[in-house]
């Protein structure tokens, strides 16, 4: 029995794989070899959890193997995937009425009443050395989870997954202004949760 | 002149390239002057740019089954896809 494959335009965008090359025949398989582990890590940065993204994740891929082949084409296959998965990942949330502690709540006050610093800044090291860097990369994952899920939504699809801004305000039904608004205090949110990695005094 | 607060306002913007030309001035001419706001940009843009490279870890094993098991018994269902 022939797989059923599905032509696809090269349209890679940033974070996408590239695939071997331009317009090749794209089977479910190589759909889920390319796109599956993406996929469980979005919806496990959304949800907070391995067990539900693990189930939004067998959702999602049900959803691709059913509906490939009615896909036109008329966008990329990496932003199909993040609307599919986006929505099963904020539908399985509102159905379980998921609900996390959240360590990380608003920025910093970081300003005296005139608008400067109240304390010095610290800077991150320059280059980064790779063992931090590993470090970072597991904060900011340990810190993502505490996120309160209105900047971690737009933090993920912008920052992580690197979306357009009116790609996230799209996928999450926002208008652009409160994209960027979220995302510019998830940002602070995360860059504390940072911090403490960064030198003491600012050069 | 604009504070500091006002400065890391911007920093959106800045980032995303979407920063107005004279804005964008007024804003390198506060980082010249600020030690603490230029080390803030630094820890911001360090931010961004870690979290577009976060590691995509493998998939837990028994999901990479539940999904290949999926795979093939959609693919060889009679009614779905992969069938006659």
């Amino acid at each position: 029995m022939m797989p059923q494959v599905f032509t696809l335009s090269n349209g890679a965008g940033p974070g996408e794989p590239a695939p071997s090359s331009p317009a090749e025949p794209l089977t479910p398989q190589r759909v889920f070899a390319e796109y599956a582990p993406r996929v469980y890590r979005l919806a496990r940065l959304l949800l907070g959890n391995d067990t539900d993204a693990e189930d939004v994740t067998q959702q999602v891929f049900l959803q691709v193997v059913r509906k490939l082949s009615g896909f036109r084409g008329d966008s990329t296959l990496s932003t199909w995937l993040n609307r599919v998965a986006v929505n099963a990942a904020l539908a399985y949330r509102k159905q379980r009425g998921l609900r996390h502690r959240h360590e990380l709540s608003e920025p910093p006050e970081e300003f005296t009443e005139g608008g400067s610093h109240v304390l010095p800044v610290r800077r991150p090291p320059e280059p980064l050395p790779e063992l931090l860097a590993r470090e970072l990369h597991e904060q900011i994952d340990r810190a993502l989870l505490q996120l309160p899920e209105m900047y971690r939504d737009v933090f993920v699809l912008a920052d992580v997954e690197e979306r357009p801004n009116q790609e996230v305000a799209d996928l999450l039904g926002l208008s652009l202004p409160a994209v960027k608004s979220r995302l510019h205090r998830a940002r602070l949110l995360m860059r504390q949760a940072l911090a403490p990695y960064f030198e003491e005094k600012a050069a | 002149m604009i504070t500091c607060r006002h400065a890391v306002g911007q920093f959106g913007d800045l980032v995303g390239g979407s920063l107005p030309s004279e804005l964008r001035e007024l804003l390198q001419r506060h980082l010249e002057d600020c030690p603490d706001c230029r080390a803030h940009l630094e820890g911001y843009r360090l931010t961004v740019h870690l979290a577009g490279r976060l590691p995509c870890p493998p998939l837990p094993e028994r999901l990479a089954h539940r999904l290949r098991a999926l795979l093939d018994e959609e693919m060889t269902n009679p009614f779905g896809p992969g069938g006659i």
